[in-house]
């Protein structure tokens, strides 16, 4: 059966979807209750089983709904914008801090009384139980202690699954959930007796297939529920939609998807489920004009689709990514501000083959988005040297209207740097984005993207301070030279004082930032074997290619590729600093690193320290002004970063790789790093991402994007963020068109791995402070994602508004 | 070999108003012209100048405590700047923490300016973009104009020049031969009230303009008539008339770029210590978009024909 669409009711039915899911957002106890219940009945199996079966209580008895004018359905919560919750991860938090997300600055949910009455009530079983607990009670004081004074955190993987993922959505499409089950059950066939791990690969395969039935009974239920809805519909029209709706329901995920609309729904049951089981962001869609386009020209190749209606079929899908939230407790609310979750489309590129990968599909996601404008799905464009000039000119006039919502890749950097890491050319050609910034092999990676932070400019304090820190932030109130007992948290590397030469400096850096990876490497593996021990992913593992193959779990290092990637935060501030001190301390000896020192100790107050403060803003070189001298000293720190990271392995069979963003941690890290001799106050935000220091680049963006060529980007196949200061006029007409063309042409020929834009005015931005109301749908880039800016706090709205400012002079 | 020096108060890198592409725009000081509107009031003078920026000061002194000339003094808790007694020596730049002085006017050989032309060679090679001169008034170190730009040739970069072309005619062809697009000025049709506006004639001007088309030294499609709008000044029906007649007298059809006025620069009359030549004619506005919408419906209907505005 065809379905047919056409502009004018599309535009009405992306209105009344879209209404659905512009409202407040509220809690979903109905999973934490499940869950809980769930694990009582189960107690003593082994923890894949009771994963397995936890999924299945929850996909077979959550409620679920079919909202007007649907026509991909599946619902994470009882209302279309509520936040489940994941006590398995941690639970403390959830019960302490509940009764303030409805008012808490971001990332408000609310809440009622008697939810959090009934919460509290039925978790009180998770204490003790949970990943956060199993991990405190073995992680060294060395770590915690490094945590509290801000040196690294590892939030994402300790309050929730993994995420970061991208499903083999391919197969899923290809062969049906049935057809993977019966891979699953040939190997469970199959196995050696006397396989030593016989008894695991039994439990594993065994979760496996309690998973695929779970979901796929899922997707039944929802067949049925069209199906009574159907014989109620009055509206002949809509009682055919629901009706259609409840035949692709009864087929996919089992079976393989026959068309470019079920292709579509059994792509969101794969993300959605995924995202029940396991709660961690950045689950993402892939390559989607890829997998996607064999149901598309096979539809209107026969005639049953046009592109009107492909575009409202896409749009509906788009819409629905925007069902999928995620409660963070207050710290995370923080470091993640805004409710993103990384579900990265990703479009054009290379093939395998190496060939423009760009078809008639990826233009069709674009416009789309265009369409739609909501936060979630966020886009990552690939470029490469052969990609087509009307291509260009198509993405730049996109770029135009919808600036923030698109993220341009240089498969000139990402592939080789995946190369570098172990990922073979094909495979390599076939990455797609996942999160911020992240590469990975689509449906055959467990990336551990984002797997810990490290803020590279505390690692500088405590190289200034004899690895005790200068500086402590208890989460209310900034302490300048904490007198707690247990403030030293790095290495003994000498009274800066007496350092002789830059070198000095620089080896106490390189000496407190190994320590610091050490730290961190030891904390996150601690985590990925509890989460391989606690909450193994049968889901993921369905889904990813070597986990069947292996007989080892997603989370056990039954991926094809294992990588675990922590971020470096402040990299910049760093290099701004070093380059200082080089510059103005040993150098030019026009300041004494005494009197450096008593300047930072007392934050630049009283005495010269503003003088000595401003001197070093405007006197030093700072990145992004096409300077040799400091953006060399970026490119070691960012070296000494690769270089301290790559030494260690993780327990999934795989290795450290490096990556370089920041979310909005450079304002939440601020908080917690003392002065820096850029002249950075104490508390204030380092530099964001792998962008210059607000208001240090002064040569315009040709300048910015030469520093950030210095950056070896083939080092971090992780990725970094570029926010690149981007004025309207670039591209406000048709004339400036190619100018822009070639503009993006250049950031490839300079090998920047990741740019994106942000553009809106600074005014607005304050209008929308002042009254949210009238703001609701504005979004803005926050980091490697879009937020909507009046659910930020009001540091990261400053923080944001500080930026565009600058951008816009 | 000594390089001739010349003296400019800028390199603006990304520059994309300036002539087609991503282009690097440099500034030479020094001009004849006294336009009443212009905007870059430190290229006026051909010599080295310091510039106070008020606001960005916080009078921590020590500026006043290093000045060899006694040029900055302190008055009542404020900093009090005598340009008349400042000879440019630059110290007191070198000592404000805060970049509130600057020195406006650098001598560089044309090697200096090249090797920071140079750096965006690949944005150039990728946009169609290049070097555009402009000021002050290039021609005003024709000399040096020369062999910066027959240089630039040389890495086969393209070339702009932004010109009053009030300078002695035979200086023209020399410098047009390393010139692949230009721009120029009228700022007004009548002599009398060009003077009165800019401080000279403009017989010279519209001389060389006709000159350099009936030479041949420039074609169509890169030549430029650049026409300020300052409105009740040179935006009144006549003069828009005078200027499209001999616009439309010239030997082939130039294109005309519309720059409306705006007060951008009127922050660095005070930081020169210059009054702002235009506050006297309060008659004086930024023209909003509708005002230009009228001019461009006015000069188009006239045969003029206008781009990039
Ligand atoms: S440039 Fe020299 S003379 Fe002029 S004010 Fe500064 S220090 Fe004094
Ligand atoms: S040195 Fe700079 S900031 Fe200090 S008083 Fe002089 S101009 Fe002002």
């Amino acid at each position: 059966m065809s379905f047919k669409g056409d502009k004018d009711s599309r535009a009405l039915r992306i209105k009344l979807l879209k209404s659905h899911v512009l409202i407040d957002r509220e809690i979903d106890v109905n999973r934490a209750l499940l869950v809980t219940e769930s694990y009582r009945e189960t107690e003593g199996e082994p923890p894949p089983i009771r994963r397995a079966k936890a999924l299945r209580k929850v996909l077979s008895e959550m409620p679920i709904h079919i909202l007007d004018g649907e026509l991909i359905v599946g619902n994470q919560s009882h209302k279309p914008r509520a936040g489940p919750l994941f006590p398995e991860w941690q639970v403390d938090k959830i019960l302490n801090e509940m009764h303030s997300w409805p008012t808490r600055p971001g990332d408000k949910f609310k809440i009622t009384d008697e939810e959090m009455q009934l919460l509290r009530k039925t978790l009180s079983y998770w204490k003790g139980k949970t990943v956060m607990d199993r991990v405190l009670t073995l992680l060294p004081d060395t770590c915690k202690r490094a945590m509290k004074y801000g040196v690294f955190s590892v939030y994402n993987y300790i309050t929730s699954g993994h995420g970061h993922f991208v499903p083999d959505f391919e197969k899923v499409l290809k062969l049906g959930l049935n057809g993977i089950k019966d891979e699953v059950i040939n190997a469970l066939n199959n196995i050696d007796e006397t396989d030593p791990y016989y008894y695991d690969k039994v439990i594993f395969y065994k979760s496996l297939l309690i998973t695929a039935d779970a979901v796929i009974h899922f997707a039944k239920r929802y067949a049925s529920l069209a199906r009574e809805l159907a014989v109620k519909e009055m509206n002949l029209r809509r009682k055919m939609e629901l009706e259609r709706v409840a035949e692709i329901c009864d087929n996919v995920p089992a079976n393989p998807a026959r068309n470019f609309w079920e292709a579509l729904q059994s792509v969101w049951f794969i993300l959605l489920t995924a995202q029940i089981e396991q709660n961690g962001l950045a689950v993402a869609l892939g390559r989607f004009d890829q997998y996607m386009y064999p149901y598309y020209i096979n539809d209107v190749n026969k005639g049953l689709l046009d592109d009107e209606s492909a575009l409202e079929l896409i749009e509906a899908f788009y819409i629905k990514t925007n069902v999928i939230n995620k409660v963070y407790d207050n710290e995370g609310a923080v470091i993640n501000a805004g409710p993103a979750l990384g579900q990265v489309i990703t479009l054009g590129g290379v093939t395998r083959d190496g060939e423009d990968a760009v078809n008639e599909l990826t233009y069709l996601c674009l416009k789309a988005d265009a369409e739609v404008g909501l936060m979630q799905p966020d886009f990552a464009i690939r470029l490469h040297p052969k990609i087509s000039e009307e291509f260009l000119v198509f993405l730049t006039k996109h770029i135009a209207k919808n600036p923030s919502k698109v993220k341009l890749f240089n498969d000139m950097a990402v592939i080789p740097a995946l190369i570098n890491v172990g990922v073979t050319l094909e495979d390599a050609r076939d990455y797609a984005l996942l999160g911020c910034s992240e590469a990975i092999i689509p449906g055959k990676t467990c990336s551990g993207g984002n797997f810990g932070q490290i803020n590279l400019a505390k690692c500088l304090e405590l190289a200034l301070n004899e690895g005790r820190v200068m500086w402590y932030y208890d989460g209310k109130e900034f302490h300048l030279h904490p007198n707690n007992a247990d403030v030293i948290v790095g290495l003994p590397t000498g009274n800066p004082e007496e350092f002789k030469t830059y070198y000095d400096l620089w080896d106490a850096f390189r000496s407190q930032l190994s320590y610091a990876v050490k730290l961190l490497v030891t904390t996150v593996n601690i985590i990925d074997r509890v989460q391989a021990e606690l909450t193994p992913h049968p889901l993921f593992s369905l889904v990813t290619e070597g986990c069947i193959e292996s007989g080892l779990d997603f989370t056990n290092g039954g991926a094809l590729y294992n990588f675990t990637a922590p971020i470096a935060i402040g990299p910049i501030t760093v290099s701004d600093s070093l380059a200082a001190i080089k510059y103005l301390v040993f150098d030019k000896e026009e300041i004494t690193m005494k009197e450096l020192m008593k300047q930072l100790r007392n934050n630049f107050e009283g005495g010269d320290g503003e003088y000595l403060r401003l001197r070093l803003i405007h006197e030093s070189p700072k990145f992004g002004n096409d300077n040799r001298y400091v953006d060399e000293i970026a490119s070691q720190v960012i070296r000494a970063y690769v270089d301290e990271i790559s030494r260690y392995e993780n327990p999934r069979g795989g290795r450290f790789v490096a990556s370089v963003y920041s979310l909005t941690g450079n304002v939440s890290y601020g908080w917690r790093t003392g002065p820096t001799p850029d002249g950075r106050k104490g508390g204030e935000p380092l530099n964001d991402n792998i962008s210059p220091t607000i208001g240090r680049d002064l040569k315009g963006p040709t300048a910015v994007i030469k520093s950030l060529s210095r950056i070896d980007s083939q080092l971090l196949p992780q990725g970094y963020i570029f926010n690149l200061k981007f004025s309207p006029s670039m591209i406000n007409d048709d004339t400036k068109v190619m100018r822009f063309v070639s503009f993006i042409r250049s950031l490839l020929d300079f090998g920047i791995f990741h740019t994106q834009f942000n553009i809106i005015s600074a005014d607005t931005l304050r209008e929308a402070q002042k009254h949210p109301e009238r703001y609701r749908g504005l979004l803005v880039r926050v980091a490697g994602y879009c937020a909507y800016f009046v659910e930020l706090s009001k540091e990261v709205q400053d923080h944001i508004i500080a930026r565009t400012e600058h951008e816009n002079v | 070999m000594q390089q001739i020096k010349g003296l400019i108060f800028n390199v603006q890198r990304y520059s994309i108003h300036d002539g087609p592409g991503i282009r690097t725009l440099v500034f030479i000081k020094g001009c004849p012209l006294r336009c009443l509107w212009c905007c870059n009031p430190e290229g006026q003078l051909a010599r080295p100048e310091v510039m106070y920026f008020r606001n960005y000061c916080t009078r921590c002194r020590k500026c006043v405590e290093v000045c060899p000339a006694g040029a900055i003094k302190l008055r009542n808790g404020d900093v009090v700047f005598d340009k008349n007694l400042c000879n440019s020596c630059g110290t007191c730049v070198e000592v404000c923490p805060n970049n509130a002085r600057k020195l406006v006017g650098m001598y560089v050989t044309v090697d200096d300016i090249l090797k920071e032309v140079l750096k965006d060679m690949k944005f150039y090679a990728r946009s169609g973009g290049g070097l555009t001169v402009g000021g002050g008034e290039p021609f005003s170190q024709h000399e040096f104009l020369k062999e910066l730009l027959w240089k630039a040739k040389e890495y086969s970069i393209h070339t702009a020049v932004e010109t009053s072309l009030y300078t002695s005619t035979n200086l023209i062809s020399g410098v047009m031969k390393h010139v692949d697009y230009l721009f120029v000025d009228i700022k007004h049709i009548d002599p009398v009230k060009h003077m009165k506006l800019t401080g000279v004639s403009n017989e010279l001007i519209l001389n060389n303009i006709r000159y350099v088309i009936e030479e041949g030294l420039i074609g169509p499609k890169d030549f430029v008539i650049r026409i300020p709008i300052i409105p009740n000044v040179n935006d009144d029906h006549e003069n828009l008339k005078g200027i499209s007649e001999f616009i439309s007298s010239l030997k082939y059809e130039v294109s005309v770029e519309l720059l409306p006025y705006h007060e951008l620069g009127k922050h660095k009359y005070e930081a020169l210590g210059r009054d702002y030549p235009l506050s006297s004619l309060t008659s004086v506005f930024i023209p909003p978009k509708e005002h230009m919408i009228k001019v461009i419906e006015f000069l188009t209907s006239l045969g003029v024909r206008i781009v990039n505005t």
